[in-house]
């Protein structure tokens, strides 16, 4: 589903001594079905950016649309947006509280009034999206190990079927393993169910192999977006952001001195650096 | 964000902070039971403008100290109405059919209502210029002499400071779950009111989860540190008796003198 952003303010405390801007002219359209990487330093933001378009914090000014629903600092009602935009917050295992792994995922979809039937049929589906096996429905979340505890999380985000979803570091404390399943998982996600996917991330690795497009956040504005490979070819930009380019485009950076034709900064895992190298070689058309 | 919490310790320099808060803990009570065993006019204006000078002294933005007493305003409000209507006694003010004012009325409910506030601005000057940590310490150096009857002051004193301190933790905690289930469907504004409170337990049950897991990482912590209670721990900031602190023996001598003179 499209997003669009437009001159978007938010102030927290508006009109008190403890008045805060927190975003600023905010411009930004995402189109339907991508997959976007939010970045920024603490206090950038983010939150903030993620928290309005999740329908939980309204805009001061300006306004946002999700398909057809649009929110302004009028809208009474958004709990029609907040049904569109699922939302999972960093260590998303802290809001488990239910006795078994269904039970919690089923909550969502019980709080849209759907019957027990279609309850257990998303239930079902949405551990299944999540690669929960069916065995685990009724232990209690709070027996999982950490990784499987977000799983249950994010499946109680996902039962309740958004066109959008928004996830806040979803890698945060998990082993590098873990990592690389949740990211695979939020992919496959991604390509298999057309959802829009908004991901808050610290890492430019993550950023770079699996978004499209590329939001950079600093003090409350958009300082640079784009795809990944324009926004990791432009260093000066970057390096006034105090952002760091990914290991992997630093190498081939590093390559492309004593390179020509240079190799292109869009490769963003070692497999595709090796493929490219490997036909280089072949071609001979190396050095 | 953490909103500003009633008489919130507002971090200033002033000769009321740097008191010994042992001093000024029993200063405050002494001063208390005089507040309640006043019983006149006199008295109220003496206690009343000996409150208003020590707010004056403290140094705390007179804002903020309004807000503070503001939350019991609608208390006394309350109880002057009480009084004014059912206090008999004095010269007629006012009669109508369904109810009379009377000259005792007046009185009483004006000398409630400064009784009141004196108690409510003293407790909030207390805390606005001691820190909850200092508090907790005086509280516990005060009651020390109960150890020999086996009362945990140590342990009491200590689980009250990690409560204070968790205070503002637990309320961003609170605060990030509610957001977290909201998003996945609760709506804590509608509906009735068993409704309302049943909406509460996804908040309240993640919050007690978190909270047990808290205590024992705490607890971990602190043995790792080597706590074993109360026992032969020395202090980083020790509490001493300063020579300003003994000014708080004659003011409160003072003032009990003169109240005794004004009562009697």
């Amino acid at each position: 589903m499209e997003i669009v952003i437009e001159d978007l303010n938010v102030i927290y405390h508006p009109g008190t001594p403890f008045a805060k801007q927190a975003l600023t002219d905010i411009n930004l359209r995402v189109a339907s079905g991508s997959f976007v990487a939010l970045l920024g330093a603490t206090g950038s933001g983010k939150s903030t950016l993620i928290q309005t378009v999740a329908g939980l914090i309204k805009p001061t000014s300006g306004q946002l649309r999700i398909g057809n629903q649009v929110v302004t600092p009028k809208s009474k009602q958004l709990s029609e947006l907040r049904r569109l935009v699922g939302v999972a917050f960093q260590y998303p295992e802290h809001q488990l509280f239910e006795e078994t792994v269904a039970k919690d995922i089923a909550f969502g979809p019980r709080q849209q009034g759907l019957t027990e039937e279609q309850v257990a049929e998303r239930v079902e589906e949405a551990m299944r999206w999540v690669g929960l096996p069916p065995s685990l429905k009724d232990r209690s979340p709070l027996a999982l190990s950490g990784g499987q505890m977000r799983r249950v999380a994010i499946a109680g985000i996902l039962a309740m079927r958004p066109q959008v979803l928004i996830l806040d570091e979803p890698t945060a404390g998990l082993d590098p393993r873990g990592q690389r399943e949740m990211l695979d998982m939020v992919g496959r996600l991604h390509r298999e169910q057309g959802l829009t996917v908004l991901l808050v991330t610290h890492q430019m690795e993550e950023a770079a192999r699996y978004a499209e497009q590329l939001v950079i956040l600093s003090e409350g504005r958009i300082a640079l977006t784009g795809s990944p490979r324009e926004v990791f070819g432009n260093e000066q930009a970057l390096s006034r952001l105090k952002l760091d380019v990914p290991e992997i485009t630093k190498l081939i950076m590093a390559l492309n001195r004593n390179l020509d034709p240079p190799l292109p900064l869009t490769l963003f895992s070692v497999e595709e650096l090796e493929r490219e190298l490997e036909s280089r070689w072949k071609r001979g058309d190396d050095r | 964000m953490t909103p500003v919490v009633i008489g919130q310790y507002v971090p200033v320099d002033s000769f009321l902070h740097r008191l010994d808060p042992r001093g000024k803990l029993v200063f405050v009570f002494a001063f208390m039971f005089l507040v309640l065993f006043a019983d006149r006019w006199p008295s109220y204006l003496l206690l009343t403008l000996f409150v208003l000078l020590a707010v004056k002294g403290a140094r705390i933005p007179l804002a903020l100290f309004l807000r503070a007493v503001k939350p019991i305003l609608f208390l006394i409000i309350l109880t002057s109405l009480l009084h004014l209507f059912t206090t008999k006694g004095g010269g007629v003010l006012l009669q109508t059919p369904l109810f009379s004012v009377h000259e005792a009325g007046v009185e009483q409910a004006v000398l409630m209502s400064l009784r009141l506030f004196v108690l409510m601005a003293t407790a909030t000057l207390l805390t606005c210029t001691t820190s909850p940590m200092e508090i907790t310490n005086a509280i516990e150096q005060l009651l020390r002499p109960l150890t020999k009857v086996r009362v945990p002051v140590h342990e009491l004193a200590m689980m009250m400071s990690i409560a204070l301190r968790f205070i503002p933790t637990l309320w961003g905690e609170t605060e990030k779950i509610k957001k977290a289930q909201m998003a996945r469907g609760v709506d804590f504004e509608a509906g009735s009111l068993f409704r309302r409170i049943m909406n509460h337990i996804p908040i309240l049950i993640p919050l007690l989860i978190s909270s047990f897991r808290r205590a024992e990482d705490l607890a971990m912590a602190m043995e790792a540190r080597g706590y074993r209670g109360g026992e032969g721990r020395t202090r980083w900031r020790e509490l001493t008796f300063a020579r300003r602190d003994l000014w708080l023996i004659p003011t409160a001598a003072t003032l009990w003198l003169a109240l005794w003179y004004l009562e009697k």
